[in-house]
């Protein structure tokens, strides 16, 4: 077997392990609540939300984008990867809601660190007023809104983004 | 005899790609490692653009949740940021700021390169003459009024706002906590399966909670970020605009607008940025790239309207 041989035998073995691990078959959203759409931008048709904790199967990748599928919902549609990890989620409530997982769950592996506990602990000693952060917290535009206002300022989210 | 050959040579590279493979798992193929890869397999043709692409993405996303601060502790911290900036800063409640601020802010949001936060981002206006805006981590970002008055757009508007998403883009607040702390923070609560803290850990963990809360506000308050931290806010906000489709060379307009606007030993931006001049000399190489693009008059028209309605009494 001659060297050059050698060598294409030898990428292309690994380059499949490196397709097939650069797909993984499973992530958890990262953040409290995303939106899945219908198309990869942040113009698509929302189908569904999915919660903090939520395992997902990844189908596609797509820029900044996975396709994905929520078997247990049949929900399946676009994700922005920025919502999404590839770490497991485990929440002590074992559910997906955040409020419950933030008293005392915590991103796995992670575990560690500031949560709600910490918040609760540090707002008793400092005092300080979290009422205009928590209707901060509130404020929401729905997709619809934001999608109008782009629309109407001639401007868009950033193409496939 | 060549099959006798292939299989003793084989044997060797399936080992090297079973231990590649088991590597690129446990990492989940970190950026830089993942981008020459497939780089290599691009430039070999085993693997196409797009293809390439998707995988430097995908491994980039994956890399960022590797963090040492989860995305959710982040939060946490953001909130008490903000929750110390606003005990001393009294909020602009005025509906049509607020609705305005939200719907421009999260447009450039969703363009950047970190579209979504645990909490999202949020945006409010603080009833202050001062010339300033904070980001808290996470995405909670104030303006004052005083700021807002120094735009004279809304393109000028999206400049400022995205300066300030720049920074929670490139958590350039969670960078401003010393070191020791983040480890302590990170090492020191035990095993993952402890999730509720014991009642000495738990005044522990709030103490450096506490801590990387000051100093981040104070970095934000007091001292500054640092020249270099500022300019990359500045050309990220620049590529933000141009993403979105506004001029990005709105941000050198704000930038001359501050320079006659702020006072020299203000308690304001003056305080914590850099000269208006050094940063419109650094955007400029920035800005180069870009074009201004040139919108229709009936889109001009209908970006003012809208900007007046909501800013004209700020």
């Amino acid at each position: 077997m001659s060297l050059s041989r050698f060598c294409a035998v030898a990428l292309l073995v690994l380059s499949s392990a490196v397709v097939q691990a650069a797909a993984p078959k499973q992530m958890s959203v990262v953040v409290k609540v995303t939106q899945v759409r219908s198309s990869p931008s942040y113009l698509g048709k929302v189908l569904g939300d999915i919660a903090y904790g939520e395992r997902v199967s990844v189908l596609e990748l797509r820029k900044d984008w996975a396709r994905i599928d929520v078997p247990s919902r049949k929900l399946s549609g676009w994700t922005n990867l920025s919502a999404l990890t590839e770490k497991r989620i485990v929440l002590s409530s074992g559910s997906g809601n955040v409020d419950q997982s933030a008293s005392s769950g915590e991103v796995a592996l992670a575990g560690k660190g500031f949560n709600s506990q910490i918040e609760a602990e540090y707002r008793q000693d400092g005092k300080l007023d979290y009422s205009w952060v928590d209707k901060m917290g509130k404020i929401t535009e729905t997709p619809e809104a934001v999608s109008a206002f782009l629309q109407t300022g001639g401007l868009d989210a950033g193409g496939l983004r | 005899m060549k099959a006798a050959r292939f299989t003793r040579g084989a044997l060797p590279i399936f080992a090297l790609a079973a231990v590649f493979a088991a590597q690129v798992q446990a990492q989940g193929l970190f950026g830089d490692l993942g981008k020459a890869a497939t780089g290599a397999l691009q430039g070999a043709g085993v693997i196409n653009q797009n293809q390439k692409e998707a995988i430097d993405q995908g491994a980039q996303a994956v890399a960022k949740s590797f963090e040492d601060i989860t995305p959710e502790q982040e939060y946490y911290i953001g909130r008490a940021v903000a929750a110390s900036l606003l005990s001393t800063r009294k909020v602009y409640d005025v509906q049509a700021v607020t609705d305005y601020l939200n719907l421009l802010g999260q447009s450039l949001a969703l363009a950047s390169d970190r579209p979504e936060t645990f909490g999202g981002y949020h945006f409010l206006a603080v009833d202050s003459d001062e010339i300033n805006a904070f980001a808290a981590p996470g995405g909670l970002i104030l303006v004052t009024r005083g700021l807002l008055r120094c735009a004279r757009n809304e393109d000028e508007v999206a400049a400022i706002l995205a300066h300030e998403v720049s920074h929670v883009v490139k958590q350039h607040g969670l960078k401003a906590i010393k070191k020791d702390r983040l480890t302590k923070a990170v090492i020191g609560v035990g095993t993952a399966a402890a999730q509720v803290l014991g009642p000495k850990e738990l005044q522990e963990q709030t103490a450096i909670f506490k801590d990387s809360v000051g100093d981040i506000t104070s970095t934000l308050v007091n001292s500054g970020y640092s020249r270099e931290t500022e300019y990359e806010a500045d050309a990220t906000a620049a590529s933000i605009l141009e993403r979105v489709g506004y001029d990005p060379r709105a941000l050198e307009a704000m930038l001359r607008v501050m320079k006659g606007k702020l006072k020299p030993g203000g308690n304001d931006f003056a305080k914590t940025h850099p000269d208006p001049d050094d940063r419109i000399a650094r955007i400029e190489k920035a800005l180069a790239g870009y074009s201004s693009p040139v919108p229709s008059a009936s889109v001009l028209a209908a970006r003012e309207k809208r900007y007046r309605a909501a800013l004209s009494g700020v």
